[in-house]
């Protein structure tokens, strides 16, 4: 009996403990708080890996064709060079978008009251390197926009 | 005694039932936008720069590909709290 006793306490301690700190009414409110918190930046990757998607798979695309297109065609060497410029634009912008992923989802452990400076220190940082990413994809459009264009312009006769 | 160790065994119930429920709306913010691409039209083997309807083609391609990409993309997620 005496050990029935002693399993069924040990047992109730930490349920209760776990109960009272769930039905807590402040408690409850950081919770609240913290799942907003979370749903947000779950939001924000959300939206920006479609975009990142869709630039990678635009670069890819038009490196892989204008390779071929320069493959073709004499004197491509300047297109050739432009395209691998693109392709070392095109993996750097991945790499930098999955360390500002990696930062965001970071700051995650931090939303639930633990530590706000470091929240939004990890936030800030990860605002930075999305700036950075950003860079990197609009200089990739421009290479194409302009020196590839151009490239593929002296191609003519 | 065996009343008391009843209804610690009644609280480790009502403890583990008030357990908080995982948030299932993070799940479903994931969706498959590949089929929205724009593919690129033109078979690049078919192409020759030297005649002048291929080349506009290929550059109307390629801005085709470009109009894909807003200079919004990548702005600032703004405040997060």
């Amino acid at each position: 009996m005496k050990i029935l006793v002693i399993v069924a306490m040990l047992l109730a301690v930490p349920a209760l403990a776990s109960a009272q700190s769930n039905t807590f009414p402040r408690e409850r409110i950081t919770d609240n708080a913290c799942d907003r918190v979370n749903t947000r930046i779950e939001t924000i990757i959300s939206r920006y890996n479609d975009q990142k998607d869709r630039h990678i798979k635009r670069y890819e695309e038009i490196y892989q064709k204008l390779s071929s297109v320069a493959a073709k065609h004499d004197g491509s060497q300047k297109l050739k060079a432009d395209l691998q410029k693109l392709n070392d634009l095109t993996k750097r912008f991945a790499s930098e978008y999955t360390r500002f992923v990696d930062e965001l989802r970071a700051s995650q452990q931090f939303t639930c009251g633990k530590s706000d400076g470091q929240f939004r220190a990890k936030v800030a940082s990860s605002r930075a390197i999305l700036k950075q990413a950003k860079y990197i994809a609009v200089s990739a459009k421009e290479l194409i926009r302009t020196d590839i264009k151009n490239d593929l312009q002296e191609l003519k006769p | 005694m065996k009343l008391f160790a009843l209804v610690l065994i009644a609280l480790f119930v009502v403890g583990c039932t008030n357990q908080p429920v995982p948030n299932a709306t993070q799940s479903n913010v994931q969706q498959d936008l590949s089929s929205q691409y724009v593919n690129f039209e033109i078979d690049p083997d078919s192409l020759d720069l030297k005649d002048e309807q291929s080349y506009e083609k290929l550059i109307s391609e390629i801005d085709k590909q470009l109009s894909d990409l807003p200079e919004s993309d990548f702005e600032d997620f703004g405040e997060i709290n």
